[in-house]
């Protein structure tokens, strides 16, 4: 049980599908913060300050890391 | 061998580094400069040194050596171990940390929890870093004496002498400056090396298909995911588990030599934007310390060790210029790490443990100075305890054994602390204390409960189980603090009840 031996049987495609699907969980959870509390701490906040947007694009990078590999 | 001209460019660098930090010395008044820089840090100095802060000469030579030895898998450490982390770290936690005005992470416990629980966490970071320090200056001086073949202790000092130096002079800032431009040079150097490989190679083709070609042992070199009961150390099992849900946060949100420096951060929206800008540059970091070792299978095939990969891979590949550019990269790599290291426990020290215990309302002053003489003893330290590192096998497994032992159940009361109001004081504390004892009972039976070659990650994964279950049972049956104490120290609780008290007086304004 401490191996994990339960999921030796899972198919190497489903374990890939689960990191896949991490990814796109975070992503959605991400979009889901409240947009004042991105934004906290700047006085005049401009598009590019949308944190939100710096999150996925490094989601983005790194799902399509994980999908090649 | 260093030429001429290679030599150059690493006392420029060194030179270069000594004087950025005594120039810095002039911004240090108090221990908040020496260890906050005065709050005064962007984003993008802060989410540099975050990167060059983790990636150490280590990762260039143990990375590089694990790639070689099993193949892209060890890069899950800096893309599945660093980026979901960074993000939970960037929205969830560091702004309540920089919100509450912390210099360190236990003390966010002690707040949350007791400073019992402040203090274990502490005391443990301050002995692990100690080590640590003395590990990577093992490191270091394995590598300068296989590339140039200066004696051990030459190297060692030589290095702890010019970090001592601009880390003592400037603190925070120093670090974090410096960490800025030895970022840029590891990238540069880092990327002349990868660049003039996959030359040598014939491109990512040239580099795949000769790999292919060397048989089964080298089947899975390209394979991100390997299967739950792979021999090597990273199953996808314990790549998830272990690594992307407690070493990676643990990791990013609990370790002190990385979180400072967003403490230090001029504005929440900087705290924030800085971990998610280190995220983005992490990701480049496998290209720098993962490509080296594959390219060295094809260049260098049959190497005992594993580690020897990068070092010959400098002297096959790089002309009379660019090597002392990486070397000084390599340096960088070093450096970045120690200083980090030293600034850190310094304000562990001195914040946690000696105003804490030994001498309280002393004057800022004081506290600088303390700090100051904190990480000289540390570096001294530091250097003295390095050949402790030649006893593990493989240099950055020992530093992940170090880390497991602790990082699981530290996460653990982190989390229960920040997203649950009913974590108690004793909770914590059992936690916390419950978890270190697990891990250690898991390692010393590691023979005969795991069948993989070096478990960490499983032990991380485990201990951390139990830190969980122990704070959540000891909660439940011990009062928890009033919910007022709790504002600003769990996520979003303060605004959640402002929302239900709002409800609650607008029901009551429609019932009257």
């Amino acid at each position: 049980m401490l191996n994990f031996d339960w999921l030796t049987g899972i198919p190497m495609g489903v374990a890939k599908g689960v990191f896949l699907a991490l990814f796109a969980v975070i992503g959605l959870l991400v979009l889901m913060i409240p947009s004042d509390y991105i934004y906290e701490g700047l006085e005049n906040p401009r598009w590019w300050h949308n944190l939100k947007l710096w999150a996925i694009a490094d989601l983005v990078f790194i799902f399509i890391t994980y999908y090649i590999f | 061998m260093l030429s001429g001209i290679d030599y150059v460019v690493v006392v420029v660098y060194m030179v270069g580094m000594v004087l950025l930090g005594l120039y810095l010395r002039k911004f240090v008044h108090s221990a908040g400069d020496y260890f906050l820089s005065g709050r005064t840090l962007p984003f993008w100095a802060i989410g540099m040194s975050i990167v060059a802060t983790d990636i150490g000469l280590m990762d260039f030579i143990g990375v590089s050596g694990q790639a070689y030895r099993y193949g892209i898998a060890v890069g899950n450490f800096d893309w599945i171990g660093s980026v979901p982390a960074m993000l939970l770290a960037a929205f969830i936690f560091v702004p309540y940390f920089w919100k509450a005005g912390l210099y360190t992470i236990p003390e966010y416990l002690g707040r949350r929890y007791n400073d019992y629980v402040r203090t274990v966490a502490s005391l443990t970071w301050i002995i692990f870093f100690a080590f640590d320090l003395g590990i990577m200056f093992w490191a270091s001086a394995v590598l300068l004496k296989a590339l140039m073949g200066w004696p051990v202790w030459f190297s060692i000092i030589m290095t702890a002498v010019v970090v001592g130096i601009y880390t003592v002079s400037g603190g925070l800032t120093a670090v974090v400056m410096t960490d800025v431009v030895q970022m840029i040079i590891m990238y540069v150097g880092g990327a002349a090396l990868v660049f003039l490989g996959f030359y040598h190679v014939g491109g990512w083709s040239g580099l795949s298909d000769k790999i292919a070609a060397m048989g089964d042992a080298y089947r899975n070199h390209f394979e991100l995911i390997l299967p739950a009961n792979t021999n090597t150390p990273f199953p996808w099992t314990g790549i998830l588990f272990g690594l992307t849900f407690v070493m990676a946060n643990a990791y990013m949100i609990g370790n002190q030599a990385i979180v400072q420096r967003c403490l230090a951060a001029k504005s929440e929206w900087d705290a924030k934007a800085s971990m998610i800008w280190g995220a983005f540059l992490k990701m480049f970091i496998p290209v720098l310390v993962l490509f080296p070792g594959l390219i060295a299978i094809v260049i260098h095939p049959g190497l005992e060790d594993g580690d020897q990969a990068f070092g010959m891979l400098i002297r096959t590949l790089l002309p009379p210029g660019l090597t002392g550019l990486l070397f000084a990269a390599l340096l960088a790599g070093l450096m970045s790490s120690i200083d980090s290291i030293l600034n850190s426990t310094a304000a562990l020290w001195t914040k946690d443990i000696y105003e804490k215990f030994i001498k309280k309302q002393a004057s800022d002053r004081h506290y600088l100075i303390v700090g100051r003489i904190a990480t000289v003893v540390l570096l001294v330290f530091g250097v003295i305890t390095s050949p402790v590192s030649s006893f593990f096998p493989g240099i950055y497994v020992a530093v992940q054994t170090f880390l497991s032992f602790f990082q699981g159940p530290i996460f653990s009361v982190l989390l229960l602390g920040m997203l649950w109001p009913r974590a108690t004081q004793w909770g914590g504390l059992a936690g916390l204390v419950g978890g270190i004892t697990v891990s250690a009972i898991l390692y010393v039976f590691k023979g005969s409960l795991f069948t993989i070659e070096d478990p960490f990650l499983y032990v991380s994964w485990w201990s951390f189980v139990a830190g969980f279950i122990i704070t959540t049972v000891v909660s439940l049956m011990t009062t928890p603090y009033p919910r007022e104490r709790l504002y600003g120290l769990v996520y979003r609780l303060h605004e959640k009840e402002q929302g239900r008290s709002g409800l609650r007086s607008r029901f009551g304004g429609v019932g009257k």
